[in-house]
């Protein structure tokens, strides 16, 4: 099965086209997120009224939701890879989805974070067993856990499709965890708390969020890219292109 | 419902910023939380370049042994 | 195939019955955390009744997960397991029975210990009961699903530990359920009917996915 695809499932191929994404990711992010903030900060009211007033701490909004949408999407993204690296078997993949395992931890953790700081102020409480943070203190565990399988393990390959096989079975289990967090007695399960649905959110406040979600998308794909270079020199330290490559760079990496 | 921000730019800037900076009062949640996005992000933006530095050493160290004689 | 099964299972109670110790501990460990939470939290009974469900499942996942390292471990340390792979019978099988054999020895004493917990707890009768039908559907889906963890962290240095971080996260829905199914049942037992058949729904799911889980991870640990 050749398709073009296949060429830069090559370690050695895909190096120096993810070299020249990366600046263009980081300039997008840094661009996004200013934007978000900015518009965020100046063009949206400063309190919320209507059936959830809200005063200035709302603005947290800005940094929670995208976090959250971002620890979200990348696991599913690595779960994407972990199983395109069990079906194809192509080292690369399982290299994406480890590159990809940290930035979705870091992006769970500042939910959770956020989620907390956000809370205080408007339920009273940092932590309150609200269905939404604790299925997204599970995420973070389940993030762990696959960072924590593939370190213990020596070898390579068992690592790598060990913790794919792991990633895969949590992804399953995620909407059944979801769905018994949300709705622990499941005689009054109609109406879940508050569906904020997208339509009724303030106009600049949505953009700023979606903004902030791109803005933050933009730096996982600079921030994964730029981890999985690292990962695919370590392991193909022995070939003649990353000898070369080292030689290249010169002592200590004096071009990064 | 116009744009209605915690600071606004012109002259009477500074009485404006400190408003900006204290939120509503709730200047410890929200900074708190940007703050701590912003230490995560640069933390990890750090620590892969340290990273790619170290990586690099370490197999520019490597070669240099196995290459009798220095790099060519 | 149905031979295969049967030899598995009984010639795993066997070897446990030979190691008598292993079993007592587990059992003996759930006792223990289930005392010891009283003592913790104060002998009230009002405060007893409510925490009881809750205490309970949770030393039930403890005491599994202890187990749990077992279940591969003897086998995978005699080369016995290598031969399981390589024989024509399907290791979804071969796993089940070796699973049904754990959960003979783990899951169903704390189904048969429950009225004595449901005592310290001051648990009313129909509380113990309800207790006792959903530990029965709920402690084989920790054995099964616990099979899954325990193969991929075979053989690995503190791979207990290990297995409970990456397990304990899969065990939420149950606990969710089981627990919330004896405290409903103080209310009114009418109401435990979805919580029985949502509990019920994991075992059949995981009784049928759970194995074909487990042995694409023994694969991957072994070859």
């Amino acid at each position: 099965m050749s398709s073009p695809w296949f060429k830069y499932a090559s370690p050695a191929t895909f190096y120096p086209l993810a070299g020249r994404m990366i600046p263009v990711f980081w300039v997008l992010a840094a661009g996004l997120i200013l934007l978000g903030l900015y518009w965020g900060f100046f063009q949206t009211p400063d309190q919320l009224g209507g059936t959830n007033p809200q005063k200035e701490y709302y603005r947290i909004i800005f940094i929670h939701v995208p976090a959250a949408w971002m620890s979200m999407w990348l696991y599913v993204v690595m779960v994407g890879w972990a199983a395109v690296g069990l079906v194809f078997n192509t080292r690369l993949s399982f290299m994406m989805a480890n590159a990809i395992a940290p930035t979705g931890a870091i992006f769970t953790f500042l939910a959770l974070w956020t989620g907390a700081f956000w809370g205080r102020p408007s339920w009273g409480t940092y932590w309150d067993w609200d269905p939404r943070l604790t299925s997204e203190l599970i995420l973070f565990f389940l993030y762990i856990g696959y960072i924590a399988l593939h370190s213990a393990i020596d070898d390579t390959r068992r690592a790598d499709r060990a913790a794919a096989l792991l990633a895969i079975v949590g992804l399953v289990m995620v909407p059944v965890i979801f769905w018994s967090i949300n709705c622990p007695d499941p005689n009054q399960c109609a109406a879940l708390h508050q569906r904020s649905g997208l339509g009724r959110i303030e106009g600049n406040i949505l953009f700023s969020m979606l903004v902030m979600t791109f803005g933050f998308l933009m730096y996982s794909f600079a921030t994964a890219l730029t981890r999985l270079r690292g990962i695919i020199l370590t392991r193909e330290a022995d070939t003649q292109w990353v000898q070369a490559e080292v030689r290249a760079e010169g002592p200590a990496g004096a071009r990064t | 419902m116009g744009p209605g921000g915690g600071s606004g730019r012109g002259p009477s800037g500074g009485a404006d910023m400190m408003e900006f900076l204290n939120q509503g009062g709730y200047a410890g949640f929200v900074w708190g939380s940007y703050g701590m996005a912003l230490a995560l992000l640069v933390a990890e933006v750090v620590g892969l370049r340290r990273q790619r530095r170290t990586i690099l050493t370490r197999l520019g160290r490597l070669l240099r042994l196995r290459t009798p004689g220095g790099h060519p | 195939m149905l031979k295969v099964f049967w030899r598995i299972l009984t010639r795993d109670l066997l070897l446990a019955m030979r190691r008598r110790t292993d079993v007592l501990t587990t059992l003996f460990f759930f006792v223990i955390v289930v005392s010891l939470f009283p003592l913790g939290v104060g002998t009230e009974r009002q405060v007893l009744r409510i925490l009881g469900p809750g205490v309970v499942w949770v030393a039930a996942l403890l005491a599994s997960m202890l187990a749990l390292e077992r279940l591969f471990a003897a086998d995978y340390e005699d080369g016995t397991l290598e031969q399981m792979l390589l024989t024509a019978q399907p290791l979804a099988l071969l796993v089940l029975a070796k699973v049904a054999a754990h959960w003979l020895l783990t899951g169903l004493p704390l189904v048969l210990i429950a009225p004595l917990v449901g005592m310290q707890y001051h648990l009313s009768d129909t509380a113990i009961g309800m207790m006792m039908l959903a530990l029965l559907l709920g402690t084989p889906v920790l054995s099964l699903i616990g099979a899954i963890g325990a193969a991929l962290t075979l053989g690995l240095r503190g791979g207990g530990i290990l297995l409970s971080l990456l397990i304990l996260p899969l065990y939420i829905p149950v606990l969710v359920y089981g627990a919330g199914a004896v405290e409903v049942s103080t209310v009114e037992v009418a109401d435990t009917q979805p919580y029985l058949m949502l509990l019920g729904a994991f075992f059949l799911s995981s009784l049928v996915l759970a194995p074909l889980a487990a042995s694409a991870a023994l694969r991957i640990s072994i070859e």
